[in-house]
């Protein structure tokens, strides 16, 4: 098997490629010296790291460190509770929940953070897991400038235009609403 | 892979007035022994994991798989339990009132529920790899569409292959087969049950042959006990090659 090539497999299937020099990857286990396929998908080896990419992807849950993207669901003065939506740019099957308490909202400051103005039920919220949290929630942050608010609408229901890392505006009533704001890099279609 | 009977092709229920000689178990139809019986899986369109396995015997047993889910921690004893890095998986086996000849008692069919859950989930609980999704469950259905009194491995199959086509991460998948004894002590694996003193029912990953569950009914000796299982992992090496094939052939 080599990296242009891939190869149908089932759980429990034996990849046959040399266990010392491969590791095992996404989908995979090392098994008494054997890597074996842990879902049914094709397997590759890149890079020197045999991996298993499902035909049914979408089994994923929140892993601590994952970026994900959530849509505030409802906050008070403490935290801000989400459904998490989306691993990186993978859609979940289910909605995960998940809570931004107000000491995670940004790194400054972190004592005069008013949720209100942060965030508002119904943004969707770029957010890093902190923690896999209580039993209920994944802990959430969106302490870092890439992290925040993506998308909001005004009170007119048009898609606020943000204007610096705390404030967005209408583009329709030029209101200013104020939200923790990503900083992503734009892109023009 | 061999089928002898798609359910798409229409036949005279199993269990219609002058058909009961047909309804008995012929030889060659066990899926164990690799002929006949049909396996499909993502007939479910909108379950993320689905499967469906029949016998030209009359046992028609259909499994979905959801998840992984958020866990509901409804109940406090669930949110006390729910520590730790693993997810879990519950397992719901039901079998319909028309799957049998006769009508059941409502305490026997709930008790066989409860049993054949908890079978079902011994049995995949050494496949399934539960630390893949912590803090998130995986819920596998599955429904016992007609039966003969000898479904449960049919249900642990049709599970492993709707956890298989769910994208479950597992060890490898789970097979299952049954293993009959005669009055005189001769084992069978396609024992009409009719004539069975015992049966074992032996679930086991089929690449290494390592068994995850075994239900053994009736007395047996010790030896016959070890050759049963024998004769169990072999059959299960069978219908984990068509398990395999299924999968396969399920791309799309």
């Amino acid at each position: 098997m080599t990296s242009d090539t891939s190869f149908a497999v089932c759980p429990g299937d034996v990849l046959h490629v040399d266990a010392s020099n491969v590791r095992a990857g996404r989908g995979t286990s090392l098994k008494d010296g054997c890597l074996m396929a842990c879902v049914l998908g094709d397997a590759t080896v890149e890079r020197n790291q045999a991996n298993v990419r499902p035909w049914n992807g979408g089994a994923r849950v929140p892993n601590v460190g994952d970026v994900v993207t959530t849509r505030v669901r409802k906050i008070n003065r403490r935290l801000a509770s989400c459904d998490v939506l989306c691993v990186g740019s993978a859609a979940l099957r289910e909605r995960f929940s998940g809570i931004i308490r107000v000491q995670d909202v940004r790194a400054t400051e972190i004592d005069k953070v008013n949720m209100v103005e942060s965030f508002r039920p119904g943004d969707v919220v770029r957010a890093v897991v902190l923690s896999m949290g209580d039993t209920r929630s994944y802990y959430l942050s969106t302490a870092r400038n890439d992290l925040g608010v993506i998308y909001a609408e005004s009170r007119s229901g048009v898609r606020l235009v943000p204007k610096s890392w705390e404030e967005m505006q209408c583009p329709k009533t030029k209101l200013i609403e104020k939200r923790k704001v990503a900083k992503v890099a734009i892109q023009f279609e | 892979m061999a089928s002898a009977r798609r359910p798409r092709e229409s036949a005279p229920p199993i269990h219609a007035p002058g058909r009961k000689e047909e309804g008995r178990r012929r030889a060659e139809d066990e899926v164990g022994s690799g002929e006949g019986g049909w396996m499909q899986v993502g007939v479910v369109g909108r379950a993320p994991g689905s499967a469906y396995v029949e016998t030209p015997s009359g046992i028609q047993v259909m499994a979905t798989c959801y998840g992984p889910r958020p866990v509901d921690a409804v109940r406090t004893n669930e949110r006390m339990r729910n520590q730790g890095n693993r997810g879990k998986m519950k397992c719901h086996v039901e079998k319909t009132e028309f799957a049998g000849m006769a009508k059941v008692d409502e305490s026997i069919a709930q008790e066989w529920k409860r049993q054949a859950s908890g079978h079902l989930r011994k049995a995949l609980e050494g496949a399934v790899q539960l630390d893949a999704f912590p803090k998130a469950q995986v819920d596998v259905h599955v429904i016992v569409l007609q039966a003969n009194g000898d479904e449960m491995p049919h249900v642990v199959v049709a599970a492993a292959l709707a956890l298989a086509d769910a994208g479950i991460a597992m060890v490898d998948l789970v097979a299952a087969c049954h293993v009959g004894r005669t009055a005189a002590g001769t084992l069978h694996p396609n024992q009409d049950a009719r004539d069975e003193q015992g049966h074992v029912v032996v679930c086991c990953m089929p690449t290494q042959g390592n068994v995850t569950h075994l239900v053994q009914q009736g007395s047996w000796s010790a030896t016959q006990v070890l050759e049963g299982i024998d004769m169990g992992v072999q059959g299960c090496r069978n219908v984990g090659r068509r398990m395999r094939e299924c999968l396969l052939a399920s791309r799309s």
